[in-house]
């Protein structure tokens, strides 16, 4: 089923799943993206040396650098902060 | 915290899977009900060649009822979708590690922000759809005090005051889920707010300001 992600949400999803080297494929298939834009946020990711190229085995992967955790972490707090403060959904 | 945010998690899921559940049952329930109104009606009015205003009157409100019962399944379903793919990812990740827990913190929120205009729809919908079954029992009960009057048998009274008090019962489940669903938007709703003043902090964090 489709989502509707903003994408500083996205940007988490890659650049929390890159935290291992990975591929551009296996990045836009895991992060439900299609080419065109799964290329525009991975290249703003990298200008912002978020993300860098790394070599393996012949074969260009990416992969989340030590600036990105910071990010990841303070998205990783606030998205639980907000969902831990607000009142609870009960039947 | 990892706890306590596992553990509401795990709660709000089940929540949403039950009051999605309860939705789809009462708006099936209430869909058959709406084609149980038309079809005896009709055939009476077919046979006999003849029709009398009560008569008219159900077949208008059955038809009615059934086509926003329709309406409300069919919104029902997608939310019932909703519900199982979040309680299928929750499952997966039983462990709920923080990464995990804010994964799934995301898809409730864009899920959440795909399906808003469903869920409002669907939430008056159903509203309506009560509100028809409630004018079907009201008359339903009418016309059986009027029979009652002119002498009809006491067993078709009381089938008669059956068939109004599942009326009622679903006009009351018609208003009761909009108010659940309405209760899990404005919480949604703030978390969304909040979640846009944080955004400035992300933005700062991605040098874009």
């Amino acid at each position: 089923m489709k989502q509707k992600r903003t994408h500083y949400e996205i940007y988490w999803e890659i650049l929390t799943f890159c935290k291992t080297p990975k591929s551009f494929t296996s990045i836009i298939n895991r992060c439900n993206l299609n080419s065109k834009i799964g290329q525009t946020h991975i290249e703003f990711l990298k200008k912002r040396h978020f993300l860098a190229e790394v070599e393996n085995e012949g074969m260009t992967l990416l992969k989340s650098t030590e600036q990105a955790s910071q990010y990841t972490a303070l998205f990783n707090k606030t998205y639980r902060e907000l969902f831990d403060d607000s009142p609870e959904f009960r039947l | 915290m990892t706890i306590k945010t596992s553990e509401k998690l795990k709660q709000e899921v089940n929540s949403f899977v039950g009051l999605a559940l309860i939705n789809i049952v009462f708006s099936a329930v209430a869909m058959a009900l709406g084609i149980s109104i038309i079809v005896p009606n009709i055939t009476s009015i077919v046979t006999t060649q003849s029709a009398l205003f009560p008569q008219i009157v159900l077949v208008v409100i059955g038809f009615l009822a059934s086509a926003y019962s329709i309406k409300w399944l069919t919104s029902s379903a997608e939310m019932f979708e909703v519900s199982t793919e979040l309680k299928e990812d929750y499952a997966k990740n039983k462990t709920l590690d923080e990464e995990a827990q804010t994964g799934l913190i995301v898809k409730m929120m864009s899920h959440y922000r795909k399906n808003k205009p469903t869920i409002k729809k669907m939430m008056w919908v159903s509203r309506i759809a009560g509100f028809c079954f409630l004018i079907s029992g009201a008359f339903t009960i009418i016309t059986a005090v009027i029979n009652a009057a002119t002498g009809v048998q006491l067993m078709d009274m009381w089938t008669q005051f059956l068939g109004a008090f599942i009326n009622f019962a679903i006009a009351v489940a018609g208003f009761i889920i909009p108010y659940f669903f309405g209760k899990y938007t404005k919480i949604w709703d703030k978390r969304i707010e909040k979640n846009a003043e944080a955004e400035v902090e992300f933005r700062r964090q991605l040098g874009e300001e």
